[in-house]
């Protein structure tokens, strides 16, 4: 148990604690660049689509960070905890972290009388920053180049904008069209990414 | 003209960790060796000499230009970190192409002086080789060709024998000692053996101080009448550990044959069957390190 | 040594997996985004619709306005700009009820009228389909409600003051925002002066290029910082820092070529992806008897998005060098989602302090020249950051060079403790 939390605690300490301070900032500044008072549950949905789903990739995109170096993962390999269950643990770890923010602001909406169906609207919204951050994940975990694993998901959240339709399934937009279909394909191929990058990273 | 490094009262500070103590020393041309164990000073000492580093107080002059003058310093020194690379997808070629821009030189310069250096480094097959390729030692050799592209009439070498297989170890030093004919070849190690082999001058650093300077016989000369072998059995190997430094020991059967340093007041033999010898470097320097040791502990 | 080395790192960059990324992201986006080419419509005499323009009228903006603010009252929902940012407000009960009072100064009429009327307003709004083919509602009838006769212009204006206040201020109802509400439609001979006006100010090709801008500027306002951090971080990865930094090359050289070779290859795809868009405004201009500016989108492309390009990347460096890691990305990032985000649903001609600007149509020009100086402070201010943060970036450099900072870019403890002393 103690190893657990240790794991949780470097983590934390040398790699997430900015990404977690960002996150959080940009939450704080969301009542500033928008209103998140009174609204309906169309206005809702859609600032929680395209402005909180972004969060997604600050959070968990830095997942093989800590080991991207060759010489530190062969070290961490060789040790007895296996890599799969420490780059779980970060993972989770970033969920977590993710999911307290989402609420908050989910809550922020909420006690500024907006309307909306609180359940549903959290996994909506987990669902984008699921598939976004197992995107970055996933490309990371392949070609080892963290400003492209980043970027690879902030093109695609930006095509949603023009071409949101032609998306399909992974229409990130749905939500505030009414529609909740297609956050069951973004979460369940979001974790697909997630647990894809963590085998490969461990078999490479 | 000027042809020395002169320290006089360097001193360095990590924060409240003394990093260089008081370090006078006058180094001049030639190979210059700088033994240490890790931790000693020798790579702050070799980074303040190459300007990546100020000192907090003291004063430096290379070949009579300050240190401070860091843009002309660093013109007249090559530098070789402990861990030098180059971007990986560059080919040797390109790697010294780019170091030879940032050095200064114009096109010609760099198209005739490249081949002639790869070719010194022993690289001069290797020119399409991509550095992510490179073993070790022929990243080594790398590094010192970027290091004297610009032909610097002092090169700073950090550690450059470490990891290094014996054989590309032994070319490695005579390289440099190549290079050393007509400049200053500052090398730092814990090998006693780099600096055996090659260095005329040579001082030891132990914690922030310099211990030592001077030449290779004059610390032969220090260790003389100090140093013991004798031929023992396995058993009274442990006993011998106990009382003395042992500098080197090699096993034969049932016996084990050691030098070792005798204590400071023991001008008789110390026990029956041990013989004086004439010290080498690796005892000489053992045997300064064992002596400081002991004046630390009173 | 600066243009060897300059040539040098644009091979570098020609050589990294971030570049090709980088151009196949804003190829995609510029296909997906601007696709085909819309096509200028002269006004015709006799159509239905020539767009609207603003009122100096002053019985049109005390018409317009009050309405506006009825409106926006009876959805309790009022866009606000405080500080350069969209923001809507929602006021409280307190609020609303001294909001009522001031309707019914301005209106002699209750709350209870007022409600009527707004009734008998929607009751008569008709459903349109547009050209595009979505839903619009249009007016069938006036909203009947008037300002009272007896408020002159002038009294209109100090209690619109105080209604400005009261939601908060920013809103449309400030003295000086007043005449953008008074939006009226254009008769057929000002849709013709605005159309001129796109032939002559703009020689048609610049009003497409406002678009270009427009739509890149989304991307560019974040990928750049990636080429950025990729820069910086080599460095690190490849343990090349400490050579050369004991190189002879200044640190403005090392960081300027670095820092300009960037700019540069992100310039030359763009440029290139202009042409298309380019000719085709030429020609279209051509076809209509105007000769369009050839090198307006060169223009656009230089004072438009360069300051966009130029911040996200001295962000990347600035960071990359400060902190040794990618925190720059996150910093960007933020910086890029506010931006996006603040200009809220106004995507013609939306300035404030955006890193971008938005211009989401073809033409508009008495719009673009209502922004223009805006505009033009605003990309001064950005590209002045931009160089303040490449001098700090040459600065740390230097610094880190010399020993001072180390590495992982916290200060040397020796630095700490001179300054306890």
């Amino acid at each position: 148990m103690e190893s657990y939390f240790q794991i949780l605690k470097v983590n934390l300490k040398f790699n997430l604690i900015p990404h977690v301070l960002i996150a959080f900032l940009l939450v704080l500044a969301a009542p500033f660049i928008m209103g998140l008072e009174n609204l309906n549950p169309i206005q809702v949905a859609q600032t929680l689509e395209v402005y909180t789903s972004l969060l997604g990739i600050i959070l968990m995109v830095p997942l093989f960070t800590p080991d991207q170096d060759r010489n530190i993962r062969d070290l961490i390999k060789s040790k007895k905890e296996p890599m799969i269950k420490i780059h779980l643990m970060r993972i989770v770890e970033a969920l977590f972290f993710l999911s307290i923010i989402v609420r908050l602001f989910l809550l922020n909406l909420k006690y500024g009388q907006s309307e909306f169906p609180f359940g549903k609207y959290f996994y909506g919204t987990m669902a984008n920053c699921i598939f976004l951050g197992g995107l970055g994940v996933i490309i990371f975990s392949i070609i080892d180049h963290l400003a492209v694993s980043y970027m690879v998901p902030i093109l695609y959240y930006i095509l949603n904008y023009g071409s949101g339709e032609k998306l399909g399934m992974f229409n990130m937009f749905s939500m505030m069209r009414g529609s909740f279909i297609e956050k069951n394909y973004l979460f369940s191929v979001g974790v697909l990414f997630i647990l894809a990058a963590i085998v490969y990273r461990h078999k490479k | 003209m000027d042809t020395k490094i002169i320290l006089k009262d360097v001193n360095k500070y990590y924060g409240k960790y003394h990093a260089l103590k008081e370090i006078n020393l006058t180094i001049e041309k030639g190979m210059f060796g700088l033994l240490g164990r890790n931790g000693a000073g020798k790579t702050t000492l070799m980074k303040v000499l190459a300007t990546l580093l100020p000192a907090n107080s003291g004063e430096i002059y290379v070949y009579g230009m300050p240190i401070t003058q860091r843009d002309k310093i660093r013109s007249m020194t090559g530098y070789l970190p402990q861990d030098f690379s180059m971007y990986g997808n560059m080919t040797t070629y390109e790697a010294m192409d780019y170091i030879g821009v940032l050095s200064g030189l114009n096109r010609s310069k760099r198209k005739e002086i490249i081949p002639e250096l790869l070719e010194k480094v022993n690289l001069q097959n290797n020119q399409r080789t991509k550095v992510k390729a490179m073993s070790g030692g022929m990243r080594r050799r790398l590094g010192i060709a970027q290091a004297i592209l610009h032909d610097p009439k002092v090169l700073i070498v950090d550690e450059p024998t470490a990891g290094l297989d014996p054989e590309e170890r032994v070319r490695f030093r005579n390289l440099l000692s190549d290079i050393a004919e007509d400049r200053i070849v500052i090398l730092s190690t814990h090998i006693v053996g780099d600096v055996e082999a090659t260095c005329e001058n040579i001082a030891i650093m132990d914690m922030g101080s310099i211990i030592f300077k001077g030449t290779v016989s004059e610390l032969l000369y220090m260790a003389k009448d100090h140093i013991y072998s004798a031929e023992i059995s396995r058993i009274e190997l442990e006993d011998i550990k106990k009382q003395y430094m042992i500098t080197s020991m090699l096993s034969q059967g049932n016996h084990v044959n050691v030098r070792f340093i005798a204590n400071d007041d023991a001008i008789e033999i110390p026990f029956i069957g041990a013989i004086k010898c004439e010290p080498n470097v690796e005892d000489a320097y053992m045997y300064l390190m064992h002596k400081k040791e002991v004046k630390d502990n009173v | 040594m600066f243009k060897t080395l300059f040539l040098k790192e644009c091979k570098q960059i020609l050589k990294s997996i971030s570049y090709y990324i980088f151009v196949a992201s804003i190829v995609l986006f510029f296909v997906t985004q601007i696709g085909e080419f819309d096509v200028l419509v002269k006004p015709q005499v006799g159509g239905d619709n020539y767009g609207f323009k603003y009122s100096d009228d002053e019985d049109v903006i005390m018409k317009q306005s009050l309405k506006e603010l009825i409106l926006e009252f009876d959805r309790n929902s009022f866009s606000t700009y405080p500080v350069g940012f969209y923001k809507e407000v929602i006021l409280n009960e307190t609020k609303q009820e001294e909001m009522e009072d001031i309707l019914n100064i301005l209106t002699g009429l209750s709350m209870d009228e007022i409600n009527k009327r707004l009734s008998r307003y929607y009751d008569g709004q008709i459903n349109v389909m547009t050209e595009y083919g979505y839903m619009m509602v249009q007016d069938g009838v006036e909203l009947d409600i008037q300002v009272l006769e007896s408020i002159s212009y002038d009294e209109y204006l100090v209690i619109m003051d105080n209604v400005d206040k009261l939601i908060g201020g920013g809103s449309s109802y400030h003295p000086k925002s007043l005449k953008n509400i008074a939006r009226v439609p254009r008769s057929y001979e000002e849709a013709m002066e605005d159309y001129n006006s796109i032939l002559k100010e703009d020689r048609v090709s610049a009003a497409y290029a406002r678009q270009f801008s427009d739509y890149m500027g989304i991307v560019l306002g974040v990928l750049p910082v990636f080429l950025a951090v990729t820069r910086g971080l080599r460095d690190k990865r490849a343990l090349t820092a400490e050579t050369i930094y004991s190189k002879k090359a200044s640190s403005w050289t090392i960081v300027l070529t670095r820092y300009f070779s960037t700019i540069l290859m992100i310039l030359v795809p763009l440029l290139i992806l202009s042409i298309s868009p380019s000719l085709q405004s030429l020609y279209f201009a051509d076809s209509i008897g105007v000769k369009g500016d050839a090198l307006a989108f060169v223009k656009y492309i230089m004072g438009w998005l360069l300051p966009t390009i130029l911040f996200a990347t001295s962000i990347g460096f600035f960071f990359t060098e400060l902190t040794g890691g990618p925190l720059g990305i996150l910093v960007q990032m933020a910086w890029w989602i506010v931006s996006v985000f603040i200009a809220g649903g106004n995507l013609v001609g939306y300035v404030g302090w955006s890193l971008v600007p938005r211009f989401n149509t073809v033409g508009k020009y008495s719009i673009y020249a209502s922004i223009y100086d805006e505009l033009v402070i605003n990309r001064m201010v950005y590209s002045i950051a931009s160089i303040v943060l490449l001098v700090l970036t040459v600065y740390i450099y230097s610094l880190k060079r010399k020993g001072v900072l180390n590495i992982s870019g916290k200060l040397l403890p020796n630095f700490k403790s001179k300054s306890k002393i």
